[in-house]
């Protein structure tokens, strides 16, 4: 019979709001990570959006610099220091919005770094607004109250899709909607640590999440408009795995 | 002339000089007249072991430095107007961070996209700027070939001395000038020998944090102990060449381009009987303000000589000087001075037809 | 067999686990914990030690051991 237990690179409790999915992000992150043995030369980036309190939860070094350049300035260090694990944990208004071209270019680079982007489909830590990349057309947030148009907000994008158009390692898109899909998306975060540890390219991990507090929706609801609506138009899966399974 | 001398570009000797001080990591973004800086670190920084990078864009290339600089690398890059100022966010990060580095502007004239050619109107951006917040940058400006090796090399000591960004302030003319130099020693720079970097640490160490220091030091052992490094910059670091000031009757202040073409104009002056002296500010934050206090008794005023629209330093020759004696400008905009005309200008102030200027 | 036990001090009272467990031993209370946020109770003769609560909370509240 398997034991669950926090993974002790967690060691103090997460600072989001309830049924936030960022802390079960952090968890995968700290599992996979001890699950391979790297827990000792571990350098985080997050953004300075609501991944920054990774920072306080969890026992490694962390960096936070400006808004959206998360792949940057884990480039930055990757470069420096080839030998730590360098991974991103940044919402998807760093990663696709103001911080687009910063994801691109890593990518390009095919940068050495696991990515985990946070699809949340709003701009949580300021307030929730609209994320051009990830609202759904219709969606109401602070910035498109009768929700978002097509014809003036334009559409959301699968960056994932966009992203495989480059020559990277690996792309995958998981969900937290419940015990089985949050499994998968660990399965894609440890591949994304394990293609950094083999010394191969840049990996980029999406993961549908809930944002109960911004959605205005109970974390249950939440859950479910993820599997309903979200899913729908950012399918889940594996984008992109140039080294194959093993 | 000694072998231990090369003919060099002033944006070259600064990237050799840069290499020499153990700077491992370069990112940057083209723009004219500091292209070569890129170029060089392009062709020598792999060679040396080193990290080079062309960023997509400014904002890139210096979250990329930010990284890397967090880690304990010796880091710079360099830019020009416009490009300068797109390096204004990544700045105030670095010194929220109080993460050393050395940025390189070299100075184009004009607003906007402005000209390719010289110019010294980011002097304002460079000596107040640096993005959002209270923070002062080291600010060193190279007159010559010589002094851009010189100063680059010893910029990354200072900013690791006082974990602060310094910037090295040049100009379209400075870069571009080919000179006789003689290149400081190479030494190699041990990224782990700081207490506060990013390593990748075991899980039982104390691990270290990069980004706002007040955060995790708390605002009320920051803010006096931030006031007092800024102070001890303040008065540590003024650095200026006093030339032929000791009788003068009017002291020209020129950094730079124009500070060649002055001391040009001292000699000249000095062979008709006119007393001119020269105040040559190297580092222009802190601004030599020490070097006013000794002047002479002789001294009727200062003349601003700059490649600006307004006057961009005469603030600070104002406060430097406590407002004791008038303040004129001979501001040439896109214009390199002549040497010609500053005596002219002088010879005028001295008979009494030209007014001080209103520094706005 | 092996069994949930839960920490409810971190509860942000969610309620995710409440409809993941498949053997509905996770009973929502009224009881606020230290932080003012409802908690939960784990019916110990219902679980099965799945580890589902483990996965689903953002809170790390459960370990099962």
């Amino acid at each position: 019979m398997p034991v669950y237990k926090k993974p002790e690179s967690i060691i103090h409790t997460a600072g989001y709001c309830g049924g936030c999915g960022h802390g079960v992000i952090q968890r995968l992150i700290a599992e996979s990570i001890e699950e391979l043995g790297l827990q000792d030369r571990v350098i985080a980036s997050v953004d300075i959006a609501c991944a920054f309190w990774a920072q306080d939860a969890m026992n490694f070094e962390f960096i936070a610099g400006p808004h959206g350049r998360c792949a940057s300035v884990a480039t930055g260090i990757k470069k420096v220091r080839p030998d730590a694990t360098v991974y991103v944990h940044a919402g998807d208004g760093c990663s696709y919005v103001i911080g687009l071209d910063e994801t691109c270019y890593a990518a390009i680079r095919d940068v050495p770094i696991t990515m985990i982007v946070v699809n949340n489909g709003i701009f949580g830590m300021t307030g929730g607004q609209m994320n051009l990349a990830t609202t759904l057309v219709g969606d109401k947030t602070l910035s498109s109250k009768t929700g978002r148009k097509r014809e003036t907000m334009g559409h959301p994008v699968d960056m994932l899709k966009a992203i495989s158009n480059f020559d990277v390692e690996y792309l995958a898109r998981g969900a937290l909607y419940d015990a089985k899909h949050i499994d998968q998306t660990k399965r894609y975060i440890k591949k994304g640590f394990e293609n950094q540890r083999d010394k191969k390219g840049f990996s980029l991990i999406e993961v549908l999440s809930p944002c109960p507090t911004n959605w205005k929706l109970s974390p249950v609801e939440a859950m479910e408009k993820i599997k309903n609506e979200n899913e729908k138009m950012f399918p889940l899966g594996v984008y992109t795995d140039r080294g194959g399974e093993r | 002339m000694s072998a231990d001398y090369v003919l060099m570009k002033g944006n070259e000797a600064i990237a050799e000089a840069a290499l020499r001080a153990g700077c491992r990591f370069y990112a940057g973004y083209p723009i004219t007249p500091q292209s070569e800086i890129l170029e060089y670190m392009a062709d020598h920084m792999e060679k040396r072991g080193g990290v080079f990078i062309q960023g997509e864009n400014e904002i890139a290339s210096m979250s990329m430095l930010y990284g890397a600089a967090a880690c304990g690398a010796r880091c710079m890059s360099s830019s020009s107007g416009p490009g300068f100022d797109l390096k204004q966010e990544e700045i105030s990060y670095l010194a929220a961070a109080e993460l050393p580095a050395v940025i390189v502007n070299a100075m184009r004239y004009g607003l906007g996209d402005g000209e390719i050619t010289a110019g010294q109107d980011s002097y304002w951006v460079s000596t107040r700027g640096g993005g959002h917040g209270d923070k002062r940058l080291l600010v060193l400006a190279p007159a010559s070939v010589q002094e851009c090796a010189d100063l680059t090399y010893e910029a990354f000591d200072l900013a690791e001395k006082y974990r602060n960004v310094v910037e090295i302030l040049s100009d379209g003319a400075i870069c571009q000038m080919i000179e006789k130099c003689r290149l400081p020693e190479a030494k190699e720079h041990g990224m782990d020998q700081f207490d506060w970097t990013l390593t990748g640490k075991p899980k039982e160490q104390r691990k270290n944090k990069a980004y706002n220091v007040c955060y995790y030091e708390g605002y009320q052992a920051y803010n006096p102990r931030v006031r007092e490094k800024i102070s001890t910059m303040f008065h540590n670091e003024q650095r200026w060449e006093s030339f032929r000031t000791e009788d003068a009757e009017l002291v020209l202040v020129a950094y730079g381009i124009s500070s060649r073409v002055c001391r040009s104009a001292v000699r000249q002056a000095r062979k008709d009987g006119m007393k001119l002296g020269l105040l040559r500010p190297i580092s222009v934050w802190p601004f030599p303000r020490k070097a006013f206090e000794a002047m002479p008794d002789s001294v009727k005023g200062y003349v601003s000589v700059e490649m600006s629209l307004t006057s961009q330093m005469g603030e600070d020759i104002l406060v430097a000087s406590r407002f004791d004696r008038p303040l004129y400008g001979y501001l040439t905009a896109k214009e390199i001075p002549t040497a010609e005309g500053i005596v002219e200008y002088c010879g005028e102030i001295l008979s009494g037809t030209i007014q001080p200027m209103e520094v706005l | 067999m092996a069994k949930a036990s839960a920490n409810t001090e971190l509860c942000k009272g969610c309620r995710l686990c409440v409809g993941a467990c498949p053997k509905q031993a996770i009973i929502p209370l009224e009881t606020v914990n230290k932080k003012g946020y409802e908690i939960i109770r784990i019916e110990q003769e219902s679980c099965i030690g799945c580890g589902i609560c483990y996965k689903v909370c953002p809170d790390y509240v459960f370990s099962v051991e």
